[in-house]
């Protein structure tokens, strides 16, 4: 490999594709470093997979270009780029043995039959299907077929490692067991991965970054922690997460500090030193699980009192909504720490605060 | 493992209970009454004489098997037979002399040069309905919607008429006098009209355009139901076109070519009338042999025992088939996984 380490591993500049009136990517732009978990992360319909696919190469992209490893692949079909998919339907070669399928990609790289047979057993021990070795496709389990594509694509060493909502297909339990081991294969590889997935838990579990896409552009790329506590955008927080949205006028400028005011007489205080001076109306974001519940106790900033109007039982977690005696709601998510004592029910009156931090400002 | 069971309880032959075999008895019936029943009746008259003024079999006459060996054998009693043929060469000066003779051994049955040469046409036809025919049903398979019903239906329209008529078209198209060469020679593509009639190749012609939709069908049915992500997983891992198709399209239709191979092959094996109408009845298939006896050649106990011969002949190449086939697993995986 003629990898210069400086340079990033994929590099899509200004491409866009249109599928006759629909535009499905406009104008992206993105790099991805070398062994990075990068994850195109966006509801159906936002343009991952056609990025993906581009990737890949089995789309040409209307304008920009694509290059892995400093070269441009605009131009080169998918058999003749160094990277690898795993499919969503696994698309695994259901004539061929396990091992006949995982040894498929080295042997259109005509390795000699001792050397494929020795990486074929490395990877089948890598994604522990010992003993799967004859079996025929139709004959495993969703996991273990996910197995198969994978370590079929990654015995191949390709420079990155395309997925393509490759967890999709498996029950919750095994889709959590899979992202671990899979973030650690990324680790233990050094393959540079880009992950495709609508789920905001796996995005938010295995990636470095996450792009989040919406309508053919990329609305925020960031680590999972900046996505999440820091969404630039409206789509962003209302995607990944429970928020609270609203639209607050702004009063009272102090420096960083502004006191803004929903609806009538409700009042936050607030950073909001990211927005234009002269801006009066925003919209901010708080996530639910950051609005703290405490009983009855004292005033404190950014406290207010509300009734509980509904609680939900999501097993560690409880899902309360809140109402002031404005009549605002809020999404209020806290760890289900009650046991039999049952201390949040719908009737109680609560203090809620909001640390002035946890109010994000995504729209001005 | 129990998924492993469930694949080859699925697969293994269930037996029917008591409602599948009511289910199937319309179709044993059937079976008992128009084949099993014929073809029995067909057997025993193969050995039976023919009744010298009507052709019919004598069936209280005793039993012989002359028929069979009147296909076997020649009338000198021979299995095979040597033919001198001479070797000729042309001098400069343009006269042909004789150099030497070429000895071949050959079979010297006529009946059985007969199915010699109808397999081979079926086996030429059912190659050529191959190469034709697979391009043609992938692109078929491989169409949207509206476009692929728009071409299953150009491929079946040609069975809105009778066979025979079809066969009659033909003929009027390829006589010295027909539109191909009357369209050659308005053209200016050649001067003289060329006989294309009663070859063995208007025979093949006439052979493949019946027989490919016999071919396209089946075919289209293992392209359509090809998933294609495995042609895209193939490229992905570094093959080619040409590797994909050998390696992931073919092994995946291949179940769709042997179904065709058989549609076509076997009953290509006894057509006749193409090769009387478009062939001259100069390189005939044993399929007019056989219609032959029945009518003019008034030799029904003769006609059974080709009948039977012919019969025998596919019975005993789907047993080879049969047992090939459980030998090679490949392809039938690749039905089970669907």
């Amino acid at each position: 490999m003629n990898s210069d380490p400086s340079k990033p591993m994929v590099e899509l500049r200004a491409v866009s594709k249109r599928y006759g009136d629909l535009l499905a990517v406009r104008d992206v732009s993105l790099t991805v470093r070398r062994g990075e978990f990068l994850t195109l992360l966006g509801p159906s319909g936002c343009g991952k997979t056609t990025l993906l696919r581009m990737l890949a190469g089995f789309e040409t992209p209307d304008a920009g270009c694509v290059l892995i490893d400093a070269e441009d692949v605009t131009a080169l079909p998918p058999n003749r780029r160094d990277v690898n998919q795993v499919f969503q339907s696994y698309a695994l070669f259901p004539h061929l043995t396990v091992e006949k399928n995982i040894a498929f990609g080295l042997q259109m790289k005509r390795l000699p039959k001792a050397e494929i047979a020795a990486k074929v057993r490395h990877a089948i021990d890598l994604v522990a299907l010992q003993g799967k070795e004859a079996a025929m496709p139709a004959t495993l389990s969703g996991g273990q077929k996910q197995r198969v594509a994978l370590a079929r694509a990654i015995v191949c060493e390709p420079k990155v490692l395309l997925l393509d909502e490759p967890l999709s297909a498996l029950d919750a339990k095994l889709r959590g067991q899979m992202q671990i081991e899979l973030k650690n294969l990324q680790r233990t590889l050094g393959i540079t991965f880009v992950f495709v997935t609508h789920a905001q838990d796996e995005a938010l579990t295995m990636s470095d970054r996450i792009a989040v896409l919406h309508r053919g552009a990329i609305e925020q790329l960031g680590t999972a922690d900046e996505i999440y506590h820091r969404p630039k955008t409206r789509f962003v927080a209302e995607f990944i997460g429970q928020a609270n949205m609203m639209t607050a006028s702004v009063r009272n400028r102090e420096g960083a500090d502004a006191l803004l005011a929903i609806g009538g007489e409700f009042t936050l205080r607030a950073h909001v030193a990211a927005i234009p001076a002269t801006a009066q109306s925003v919209t901010i974001s708080i996530r639910a699980e950051k609005i703290q519940i405490c009983g009855d106790g004292a005033a404190a900033e950014n406290s207010f009192a509300a009734e509980i109007e509904d609680v939900l039982f999501r097993g560690e977690m409880l899902q309360l909504t809140v109402r002031t005696p404005d009549g605002l709601r809020f999404a209020v998510v806290i760890a289900n720490t009650g046991g039999a004592r049952k201390p949040h029910q719908v009737g109680n009156r609560v203090r809620c605060v909001i640390h002035r931090s946890d109010i994000v400002v995504v729209d001005s | 493992m129990q998924a492993a069971h469930a694949t080859a309880a699925r697969v293994g032959g269930r037996r029917p209970g008591l409602v599948g075999w009511l289910l199937l008895c319309p179709m044993l019936l059937w079976l008992a009454a128009f084949v099993v029943v014929p073809t029995l009746i067909l057997a025993y008259a193969s050995f039976t004489r023919a009744d010298e003024d009507t052709g019919f079999p004598i069936y209280r006459g005793g039993l012989t098997f002359e028929n069979y060996r009147r296909i076997v054998l020649d009338d000198d009693g021979h299995f095979l037979r040597t033919e001198q043929e001479e070797i000729t060469t042309v001098d400069r000066d343009g006269t042909e002399r004789v150099t030497g003779t070429h000895a071949t051994t050959v079979i010297a049955a006529p009946y059985l040069r007969v199915f010699g040469s109808s397999l081979l046409y079926a086996g030429i036809t059912t190659v050529l309905c191959v190469f034709v025919g697979y391009p043609m049903a992938w692109y078929i398979g491989r169409a949207n919607e509206r476009t692929r019903n728009r071409l299953l239906m150009l491929v079946m329209i040609p069975f809105w008429t009778g066979f025979l008529i079809r066969t009659y078209a033909w003929i009027t198209i390829l006589a010295t006098d027909g539109l191909l060469n009357g369209l050659l020679q308005y053209t200016h593509a050649i001067t003289q009209p060329f006989g294309m009639l009663y070859t063995p190749g208007a025979v093949v012609l006439g052979l493949v355009y019946s027989y490919l939709p016999f071919m396209i069908l089946p075919i289209y049915g293992s392209v359509e139901k090809l998933d294609h992500t495995l042609v895209e997983a193939a490229l992905d891992l570094g093959a080619g076109p040409l590797a994909t198709f050998r390696k992931i399209i073919l092994p995946l239709t291949r179940p769709g070519i042997a179904a065709g191979v058989l549609l076509v092959f076997v009953p290509a094996v006894g057509m006749y009338a193409i090769s009387s109408l478009m062939g001259g009845g100069r390189t005939p298939m044993i399929g007019d042999v056989i219609q032959n006896q029945f009518f003019t050649g008034r030799d029904w106990p003769f006609g059974c025992a080709l009948g039977i011969t012919l019969v025998a002949m596919f019975v005993a190449a789907f047993a080879i088939l049969a047992k090939f086939r459980s030998s090679v697993t490949g392809s039938d995986h690749a039905f089970r996984a669907r």
